[in-house]
């Protein structure tokens, strides 16, 4: 459970994010929705611990973030990441490796098969050995959630909810593995591991995604609720500041777009 | 891993033999069994071998504390050039940079200058006062180094780096001065410090120096894999739950420590702290569980090995080690730039 009391962040006098706050208590998937500068990754990094909130507090589990010892956190929430560099040849094995270590009281049989499972889960298998550097911007974005997985990943029957924290992690990705991304993120929390809270800027990925939205702007989050309460086309379209229809197929499937694209397209068999 | 312990065992034999080999030659030739003898008989028992008082004092109390010394100041000029490159996440970055050695020249050329106006320094020899003077020396340059460096509470890698340069030409320029108005054989003594010697090597501070290297070493090596982790970014370490300030902190002290231990007593020695690091890796890759006890062990073969050539090239005189180091090094370092162009990286 994370709990945040009127959380907010400033800059050099410049508020970047006004007063918030945000529970979380069972397993959901929380997207972040906004455009540019709403203040998105500031209130991820806030909640994930990598900022110290100006104001306001946080806590996980009930217990304050400060009273937390960072190696016990870093089992319960991790964070990925826009970008990913590493400064060493380090393979993509020991790359996977690193998550590990703060298991040490852990069997490495454990840790091995952890490493396997969810190097085949992501098709990295191929990727094992070959030096980080030298892949590509998509193939080492699934490597850097593959270990933000691994560093989550315990033994034992019962477990708190724990907390991945993705910032636009559909960066560099292929539309195959985009999808195959929020498909493993969706997997983590249907299959009770706990909760993933994500920045995000493709709105139809959202819908098809998210249990619940968060809708932000200009440093406040100005909606806070499930996918049917928050993504309401008028309210996109205000915050965005752009036009922006729900349309939906025959088959019920829902699709934003925008509006000026409608009057182009000949063929309207889509739309109802 | 059988490859790994291949060039571990390998590493170690290299550096026994070499050790050995530094107590057999020089300019009076003793055979290696009479060094074995003489080891032997230090620690009581008898052996059947002849050896001759003067084989016995030169070998344990001449060559005996110079080999250590070159082996103990190779190990940890080694190790913190990896474990510098480490946390700055640059392969340029050595001890040299952040200003530890030319904090200890510029303090070892001000004692040479004006050792006869301080007297409490008699309370020890004056080569074991210049190395406290120079330990001191480097301790101040690297802490306001480091301190430039803070924003924040934070240490910002980038400006440690710009610092180090900044403090480096200031103290440079100031040792310059310094030589400009000293003696010739001032002058003399001050060459010789800037460009190494282990020439100073003695059983009484053996202890100390080994202290001064072995305790910090070890405490960096515990850090081994929050080295590798920090590989992945400041900001990914600290979501992995580890407290990069600290580890940062941890290993410019024990830098400082080695290094400024190593400086104080053998002046300057370069180019080992930069290359020996980049070798291993090359050849065991960047992990630095294995990295760091590897360039130990590598620094200390090397530094050996460059005693002996300063010590046997020009008889009876002694090359500066520093220079050997140099011109062993950048041939090496050259090569390996050019054989591995791509490959560069912490």
């Amino acid at each position: 459970m994370i709990e945040a009391k009127n959380i907010a962040f400033g800059v050099k006098g410049k508020q970047i994010l006004h007063p918030v706050n945000f529970t979380t208590d069972r397993e959901e998937f929380i997207v972040i929705l906004g455009p540019n500068g709403a203040g998105k990754s500031t209130l991820v990094k806030l909640l994930s611990n990598g900022l110290k909130p100006g104001s306001g507090s946080i806590s996980y589990y009930g217990k304050e973030l400060k009273e937390w010892a960072p190696g016990d956190l870093a089992k319960y929430r991790a964070y990925m990441h826009q970008e990913s560099m590493i400064a060493s040849s380090f393979t993509v094995r020991e790359v996977l490796e690193m998550a590990r270590y703060r298991y040490p009281e852990i069997k490495s049989q454990f840790n091995k098969t952890v490493i396997e499972k969810i190097a085949n889960e992501l098709n990295l298998l191929a990727l094992l050995d070959v030096e980080f550097n030298f892949l590509s911007g998509g193939e080492k974005q699934r490597v850097q959630f593959g270990r933000v997985l691994l560093q989550l990943e315990s033994e034992g029957e019962i477990q708190p909810i724990k907390y991945l924290f993705l910032d636009e992690p559909l960066n560099n990705l292929d539309v195959r593995y985009q999808i195959e991304l929020l498909k493993h993120a969706r997997k983590f929390v249907d299959d009770k591991h706990g909760s993933v809270i994500v920045v995000m800027h493709d709105i139809n990925l959202c819908y098809q995604y998210a249990d619940r939205v968060l809708l932000m702007q200009k440093g406040k989050v100005i909606r806070d609720g499930s996918v049917h309460e928050v993504m309401i086309p008028e309210l996109l379209s205000q915050t965005y500041q752009i036009e922006l229809e729900q349309i939906q197929s025959f088959d019920g499937e829902v699709f934003y777009r925008h509006l000026s694209y409608t009057s182009n397209l000949l063929d309207n068999t889509l739309i109802k | 891993m059988s490859r790994q312990r291949i060039i571990g065992f390998s590493l170690l034999i290299l550096l026994v033999v070499c050790f050995i080999v530094n107590l057999s030659v020089g300019n009076v030739r003793i055979p290696v069994s009479h060094v074995f003898g003489s080891l032997i008989e230090k620690l009581g028992c008898t052996t059947g071998l002849e050896i001759t008082d003067i084989e016995y004092q030169v070998v344990y109390n001449i060559r005996f504390p110079r080999a250590v010394y070159s082996c103990l100041i190779g190990a940890g000029l080694a190790v913190s050039g990896a474990a510098l490159q480490g946390i700055f996440r640059n392969p340029l970055v050595d001890s040299a940079l952040i200003g530890i050695s030319t904090g200890a020249s510029l303090f070892a050329s001000l004692f040479i200058l004006f050792n006869g106006l301080v007297p409490w320094l008699i309370l020890f020899s004056e080569g074991f006062s210049l190395s406290i003077v120079a330990f001191f020396g480097a301790s101040l340059v690297a802490f306001i180094v480091y301190r430039l460096s803070l924003s924040q509470g934070e240490i910002n890698s980038l400006t440690l780096i710009l610092a180090g340069i900044a403090l480096n030409a200031l103290t440079a320029a100031l040792t310059g001065l310094l030589t400009f108005f000293a003696t010739d054989d001032e002058l003399r003594d001050l060459t010789f410090w800037t460009l190494g010697s282990l020439g100073s090597a003695n059983t009484d501070s053996l202890g100390l120096l080994a202290v001064f290297t072995l305790v910090p070493m070890i405490l960096i090596f515990f850090r081994a894999k929050s080295l590798n982790v920090l590989a992945l970014g400041e900001s990914n370490a600290h979501y992995m739950g580890y407290k990069v300030k600290n580890i940062k902190l941890l290993v410019i002290v024990c830098s400082t420590c080695m290094v400024g231990s190593a400086v104080s007593m053998a002046g300057v020695i370069g180019f080992i702290g930069l290359v020996v690091p980049h070798i291993i890796r090359i050849v065991s890759g960047p992990n630095h569980q294995l990295l760091l006890p590897f360039s130990a062990f590598f620094g200390a073969i090397l530094l050996a090995v460059a005693d002996m050539i300063s010590r046997t090239i020009l008889p009876p005189t002694e090359v500066p080690i520093g220079i050997i180091t140099a011109l062993m090094g950048t041939p090496v370092f050259i090569a390996i730039i050019f054989k591995h162009k791509r490959k560069f990286s912490v």
